[in-house]
């Protein structure tokens, strides 16, 4: 099992976005995959389900631990499950030990292997908060989402820094990569930005694959789905996400691990 | 040196992309242009459906999960590794064994009954072996469109009366045969002459006596979740029964081979079951989904197939 969390700076670059078409997108790819909502905003209930605001989830597990197998909620895709953000005002006033909270996450992941999860997919709430600092440290990868637009990039060398420290500190959390987020195709300086990244920054720390801004992933929150379930038959903007599964995939090394253990599958045998 | 738009010290960079480490993983031949012009086209309109994706809250189906120990942590479920042959008794038989092989949270297994580590994981090798072979998504014929087809959500009154006595026909042969014997007898299913949306409303209307009348819906549909009949069903329901199936595919290697697909049976939130039944024919495959407070029986299932199928071909 791997725990991969998203990260940034900066709020509304599409952390939750990708994280929901990302967790369907590795689903569909045969992985079991546990999505976990860390920002206390609760992003991914708001964008899944009416029903998941009143359920209990990582801020309560957090607070007092328990069963997780009581704060999953399934989804229509079996390989899917996900952990809402839960009750955060309640627990805040009941209040958490910020010691305790690596051990509380040591818990989670143990638990979710237990489960057969082959990927814990962390959405994170912007900037880097004790709690936040705490998920990403957890992880054994960190997906970094930068807004294709000036003020966002510039945050980068900020987040770089702050993962240096923690590599300092003695985390095992690696990068698995930058990946550009709302970009406007028909934007010249959105265009720009992207650029100047990529010259910038080595090409195995930037994913091939960026994602566009596209009314059609406003229209997935207003439905509550995944993009891929926006149609009967998915739209052509589902295989972004596919895409960075097979990204993530060979970054983090699922790819070579199932290639390793399965080899060449035979077509009739 | 300051880039123009990004402000960002190139020199200072590099020395943090130093610090963060690169990754072992992943290949260094990544090309060094992307051309982000080859992203797609937007899509224009909307479907005016809305689909719920995560289920509405049910009492979560525990796993066997062992207690978790502080001395000896059992080790990560971890696919088996690929056989020469797949045992036919290791593929769960989905009308027998409800929807495991499809659904790893079933809503109705004991533990103790099954040994569903086993079976999941056995899935599991399957479904990264259909995976790696390319044949995850069964390929499909589309089924052609009659020209005299308007829409297959029409409902039964906007057929001609040539039509609506068909359908009543079945619904007469039906009333006479439960008279006759006092108890209710599957009627055969005589295929009314007409264009497609006139045999699927025979067909419907013929399903829905084999079903007793008991408060189950039917729904006809393609491979690529076109709707052919039963248009005033959920969406919700249309959208799980393509679900059930995928998982379906998946998880097992049914599509490597020309067998008849399985029946799948999926515990809905709401209580009911949902049987799906695919069934061959000549335009491709087509399923009719049927949710009902209980799942089908395999006696149901084969004759609703079996009409299916004639009225489609």
């Amino acid at each position: 099992m791997i725990a991969i969390a998203t990260a940034s700076q900066k709020g509304g670059v599409g952390k939750t976005t990708l994280c929901i078409n990302l967790a369907y997108s590795l689903a569909r790819r045969g992985w079991r995959v546990l999505l976990i909502d860390t920002d206390p905003q609760g992003g991914v209930g708001l964008s899944l389900a009416k029903s998941t605001k009143a359920r209990e989830g990582f801020h309560e597990f957090l607070v007092r631990g328990g069963d997780l197998n009581k704060m999953l909620v399934s989804t229509r895709l079996p390989e899917l499950e996900i952990i809402p953000a839960g009750q955060y005002d309640t627990c805040a006033r009941q209040g958490w030990s910020v010691h305790e909270v690596p051990a509380r996450l040591a818990d989670l992941m143990r638990g979710a292997e237990l489960r057969g999860v082959d990927v814990v997919l962390m959405d994170t709430a912007a900037g880097l908060s004790s709690t936040t600092e705490a998920v990403v440290k957890a992880c054994d990868f960190v997906v970094l989402p930068q807004q294709a637009e000036p003020l966002a990039i510039r945050s980068v060398p900020h987040l770089l820094e702050t993962l240096a420290r923690f590599r300092a500190e003695g985390a095992g959390v690696r990068v698995a990569g930058i990946l550009l987020t709302m970009v406007m195709r028909e934007n010249e300086m959105s265009l720009k930005v992207a650029r100047e990244l990529r010259d910038m920054l080595p090409a195995n720390l930037m994913f091939q694959q960026s994602i566009p801004r596209l009314p059609s992933f406003l229209e997935a929150s207003a439905l509550g789905v995944p993009v891929a379930l926006t149609k009967r038959n998915p739209p052509p903007e589902a295989l972004i996400f596919d895409q960075i599964a097979a990204e993530l995939e060979q970054r983090t090394g699922l790819a070579q691990q199932r290639e390793k253990e399965h080899g060449h599958a035979s077509l009739m045998d | 040196m300051a880039m123009q738009v990004s402000w960002i010290d190139a020199e200072r960079m590099k020395a943090l992309v130093a610090q963060i480490a690169p990754l072992e993983t992943y290949s260094k031949e990544s090309p060094s242009a992307v051309d982000l012009d080859t992203t797609p086209e937007p899509m224009q309109g909307t479907d005016p459906e809305s689909w719920g994706f995560a289920m509405d809250w049910v009492e979560p189906a525990v796993r066997p999960v062992p207690e978790p120990s502080a001395m000896t942590l059992p080790a990560p479920a971890k696919p088996e590794a690929v056989r020469p042959a797949l045992p036919a008794e290791t593929e769960p038989e989905h009308e027998d064994e409800g929807d495991i092989g499809g659904h790893d949270a079933p809503l109705h297994h004991s533990a103790a009954a099954l040994p569903l580590s086993r079976i999941r994981d056995k899935l599991r090798a399957i479904r990264q072996r259909a995976s790696a072979a390319g044949i995850l998504a069964r390929g499909n014929e589309a089924v052609p469109m009659e020209p005299t087809s308007s829409m297959p959500m029409t409902e039964a009154a906007q057929f001609d009366q040539k039509g609506r006595d068909a359908v009543a026909d079945v619904d007469a042969n039906v009333a006479t045969r439960k008279s006759e014997s006092g108890v209710p007898q599957i009627p055969d299913f005589n295929v009314p002459p007409g264009p497609r949306d006139l045999r699927l409303a025979a067909f419907a209307s013929w399903a829905r006596q084999v079903l007793h009348e008991d408060g189950g819906h039917v729904l006809v549909m393609s491979d690529d979740g076109e709707v052919l009949w039963g248009g005033e069903a959920k969406a919700s329901l249309v959208l799980s029964t393509m679900m059930a199936w995928g998982a379906a595919i998946r998880a097992s290697a049914i599509s490597a081979c020309d067998e008849m697909p399985k029946v799948v049976h999926q515990p809905l939130a709401s209580g009911n079951v949902l049987t799906v039944i695919p069934c061959e024919t000549a335009g491709g495959i087509v399923h009719a989904a049927v949710a009902a407070p209980e799942g089908l029986t395999h006696e149901q299932a084969h004759l609703i197939r079996k009409a299916l199928c004639a009225a489609m071909n």
